[in-house]
């Protein structure tokens, strides 16, 4: 059974999550949010292999965090609340 | 045109599984404003707690609560506020009080107790920085020597190490629930709050699980033989 630890509620199975995406800066966020960064956004997705931090949510529980996958092992390599990243492992 | 109307009756809850309860030859008994199904036609005789135990309390009155006084708010009224997430504490007059959130709350009266019920009407539609969360989950209590092994069946986590008195947001039988695990008569016991939708579901395969263990489906009545008249 695949593990995913939870920042708040610890170890589960990974049938009580579900993904949300690629962590992506939103074009809001820049100051030139161009049609062309919009265009990017919506169409464009980085499928490079390496450790991608994406979004996933606890189903039961209704947390959203950001966990670190390594694309090519599969293996997450640390979870933690949206922009706490410096403080929890 | 004048039409005679009879008045409305009054509201009561009523739980999602009435008619599977109905079905098994339920007793009710109206208790603070809901029925409660105190005694089933297939029950074991005696007072017993079988091997496994399967009790609907849905009919339980609930209250949630949030906001950033929210905490403040339940402790003037006499409550016993969780201090950590997921901790419960009992409330005065029976039932308990779980923290949810940093700044939500969720309450369940206990089969005599009413001050969920009280709360719940003081709130009203809410005060300053104290707001409402509409709770109509289904309740179910599981307990029993076995209870561990319906568990087992059913859910990903390891309850023989689980603190009891903390709530625990986890999956049982692919419903999203939460999960209080307490002690009910010297037994382990595991409370499972759910969204109503779900429980029709749920119960008809937890009763599955029961019953091939050796275990039954029971009446609030014999779990707490102190329900009122």
């Amino acid at each position: 059974m695949k593990i995913l630890n939870c920042p708040i509620n610890g170890p589960r199975p990974l049938q009580e999550f579900h993904f949300g995406g690629e962590l992506r800066p939103n074009p809001l966020d820049r100051k030139d949010g161009a049609d062309a960064d919009w265009a990017d956004y919506v169409f464009n997705r980085d499928g490079e292999p390496g450790v991608k931090r994406e979004w996933w949510y606890h189903i039961p529980s209704g947390t959203w965090f950001i966990a670190e996958r390594d694309n090519v092992t599969d293996q997450f390599q640390r979870t933690y609340l949206y922009g706490a990243e410096q403080t929890d492992g | 045109m004048n039409v005679a109307m009879n008045p409305a009756p009054a509201a009561a809850r009523r739980s999602p599984i009435h008619d599977a309860l109905e079905a098994r030859g339920a007793e009710w008994r109206d208790v603070n404003g809901t029925t409660f199904a105190v005694r089933l036609r297939d029950e074991p005789a005696g007072d017993d707690i079988p091997a496994a135990a399967l009790c609907d309390l849905s009919g339980l009155n609930q209250l949630g609560v949030k906001g950033p006084d929210a905490a403040n708010w339940l402790s003037t009224a006499g409550v016993d506020v969780p201090a950590d997430l997921y901790e419960s504490r009992p409330l005065p007059s029976g039932g308990r009080v779980v923290r949810f959130g940093a700044h939500e709350f969720f309450l369940e009266d206990g089969i005599a107790g009413s001050k969920a019920s009280e709360l719940s009407e003081q709130l009203g539609f809410g005060a300053e920085q104290v707001y409402r969360v509409e709770h109509q989950d289904a309740t179910f209590l599981l307990t029993g020597p076995r209870s561990l092994d319906v568990m087992a069946q059913t859910c990903g986590i390891d309850f023989r190490e689980a603190n009891g008195g903390r709530a625990i947001f986890t999956r049982v039988a692919g419903v999203s629930c939460a999960l209080l695990p307490e002690t009910i008569a010297d037994q382990q016991a595991f409370r499972l709050w759910l969204d109503p939708s779900y429980a029709p579901y749920l119960w008809e395969e937890l009763v599955v699980i029961v019953e091939s263990l050796g275990g039954h489906v029971v009446g609030a009545g014999r779990l707490f033989p102190d329900l009122p008249a």
